[in-house]
């Protein structure tokens, strides 16, 4: 029966989360602290980062969102700006050098609150989140659903990467902005080469797997899922359909910002790149390949990409993305569950040595 | 007796062709209901119409005192129209438990529902319903495998989860056995009463056992309408179905 594999045990589940973070964790530890490879590795927390939030849209939520990248350009744009404002001087440099050779006599209106880092950092959070619950009031009122959801964030994703390229006085354009230090808080300076940022991204990694599983697992969670299978019976149970599915959109934002804020303390840049049509298909390949209905899957599967990408990618350069296209026609067509469902048909052979769970939800009526 | 449901001149017409036309409709609180009528006499369109599915040209629909024509779909259900549709529609990637659980909308607040964990109220629900459908030993299986005759009873035990003043049955005992069809009349009739329920059917020997009155329809109108012996025998009705065994040959 469905519950007695052991990949549906709660419990089991929760244990390889402790194991997974717990172990990454300790990997400054053993490895050492090869600077380079620190940085490299908080750069796959972002992009597990990024794979969480498509499991939770798309995988969980039923809306294929193919602009992620929206949330993660605008919050890293944000953080740029703020990391940025951090070096100037407001009184003997006020204004970034880019806008100086961009011919800016002043600091445009948009750039003042940057000044601040707590307003810096609540802007770049909330500024995508805003955006996307406007955004997915529009999608989701008009009950569009499917590909037509996802050639919408698409069209919107080309958009905004438009705009960041051509307002070249306020964005750096195609060159985009490289703050010169490091990114400071509370008076701690969080060096991109050391084991600190490599914390810092597992940390936010492992905050948000976790609020999402949780989320995921409160009635929230069970209502976003009946959504995905049978919108209109959801409906005709009384549920603002609507409301769920931007809330989820919203969410999924939410974590995509986080990501992209990450991303530029790791890296201390921001191009248009980070709003490349191309970037934000390639974390949902990464979610599918794992397994967008397993956090953990489409985690480990951005992960694993990336890795392959790094060792492998290097010995077949340019026969790379044709070797990630064959990877992602093979799990669509076989593997519609990713790698995550090819470990839940095998696991499903080994008998769940748990006991049953007592306090599970309703396990009384079961008898 | 009071008036639960009352449809006034109700109008569903796409360009030339009218589908529920002028339709009047009175329900008593407790009574239940069959719509009878052959393919395309409008039953599932009057349904979808009293839920806000498809929007009347014109017409209203008063449930429990208040205009709902016009509101939106989960506006109409939370007043408290629970409804089953013709083809069974369940959460075929949920398990039985859950597909019921979500059903249990105490609060349809997606931020409330976020700190609910099941625990609490729906408990008690969730036996009551599952002994009444039968599913006790299907909790654990997923939407998607259940039989067919399994999956129409999870869709009525979810409708009746929702514990509605209204519900509306479209078709409850297709592809269902005979015995199958035997147990969900004895479900109705002690439904009846508590509930309000307007059942759209098509096996007569099922009317037969469960129906107060018949209202049947025609080209979008009603053409007879009281208890099953009355409509039989109307003379009306028997013009309509000339050349046939009357309406239980029709449906």
């Amino acid at each position: 029966m469905h519950k007695t594999n052991l990949y549906h045990d709660k419990r089991a589940q929760w244990a390889v989360y402790a194991i997974f973070f717990g172990v990454l964790a300790l990997l400054p530890v053993w490895m050492g602290d090869d600077p380079f490879t620190l940085n490299q590795y908080a750069r796959y927390g972002v992009f597990g980062i990024l794979a969480l939030s498509v499991s939770l849209v798309w995988g969980f939520g039923g809306i294929l969102s193919l602009g992620q990248g929206i949330a993660f350009g605008m919050a890293a744009y944000g953080m740029a700006a703020t990391m940025q404002m951090q070096y100037q001087d407001p009184v003997n440099d006020p204004i970034p050098s880019f806008m100086l050779t961009n011919e800016l006599t002043a600091l445009p209106t948009v750039w003042e609150p940057f000044w601040n880092t707590s307003v810096g950092l609540i802007l770049s959070m909330g500024i995508p989140v805003l955006f996307f619950t406007i955004f997915g009031i529009l999608i989701f009122q008009a009950r569009l659903a499917g590909a037509f959801v996802a050639i919408m964030t698409l069209a919107m994703l080309g958009a905004w990467y438009n705009m960041a390229y051509d307002m070249q006085p306020f964005t750096a354009g195609f060159n985009g902005i490289s703050p010169p230090s490091a990114f400071k808080a509370f008076g701690v300076e969080v060096d991109p080469y050391s084991s600190m940022i490599y914390w810092v991204s597992l940390g936010v990694l492992a905050a948000l797997t976790v609020s999402t599983k949780l989320l995921l697992q409160s009635k929230f969670g069970t209502i976003i899922q009946a959504i995905r299978d049978d919108a209109e019976r959801a409906r005709f149970l009384g549920y603002n359909v609507a409301f769920y599915q931007v809330v989820v959109f919203a969410l999924g934002g939410l974590i995509a910002a986080l990501g992209g804020m990450v991303w530029v303390i790791i890296v201390q840049y921001v191009s248009p790149t980070a709003l490349e049509i191309f970037f934000s298909i390639t974390i949902v390949i990464w979610a599918a390949v794992g397994g967008r209905m397993s956090l953990f899957g489409a985690i480990f599967g951005a992960i694993f990409i990336n890795a392959a990408q790094s060792y492998v990618g290097d010995e077949f350069q340019a026969t790379w993305f044709i070797i990630l296209g064959t990877i992602f026609i093979v799990v669509v067509r076989f593997l519609p569950k990713g790698l995550a469902g090819l470990f839940e048909y095998a696991i499903s052979f080994v008998p769940n040595p748990l006991p049953a769970p007592r306090t599970s939800v309703n396990s009384d009526i079961a008898k | 007796m009071s008036t639960i449901l009352e449809l006034q001149g109700v109008t569903k017409a796409y360009d030339q062709y009218t589908v529920v036309d002028n339709f009047n409709l009175q329900v008593t609180m407790g009574e239940l209901r069959c719509l009878l009528g052959p393919n395309g006499a409008g039953k599932t369109t009057t349904m979808d119409l009293i839920t806000g599915r498809q929007k009347m040209t014109s017409g209203k629909v008063i449930f429990n005192g208040r205009n709902i024509s016009g509101m939106t779909e989960h506006r109409i259900v939370q007043q408290g129209i629970g409804r089953k549709f013709q083809i069974p529609a369940v959460f075929k990637d949920l398990t039985v438990r859950d597909n019921l659980q979500v059903a249990f909308t105490r609060t349809t607040n997606p931020f409330m529902n976020m700190v609910e964990f099941g625990r609490g109220g729906g408990r008690a629900r969730l036996q009551e319903v599952v002994e009444l459908v039968g599913l006790e030993k299907r909790l654990d299986e997923l939407g998607g495998n259940l039989s067919h005759g399994e999956t129409q009873w999870l869709e009525i035990g979810m409708v009746l989860t929702q514990n509605p003043k209204l519900l509306l049955m479209d078709e409850p005992t297709a592809g269902m056995t005979e015995q199958e069809t035997q147990k969900t009349s004895e479900i109705f009739n002690r439904l009846k009463g508590e509930h309000t329920l307007i059942v759209v059917e098509h096996d007569m020997t099922f009317v037969r056992e469960i129906a107060d009155i018949i209202t049947l329809m025609h080209l979008g109108k009603t053409l007879a309408e009281g208890p099953m012996d009355e409509v039989e025998n109307n003379p009306k009705v028997r013009e309509v179905y000339l050349g046939t065994e009357g309406i239980s040959d029709a449906a």
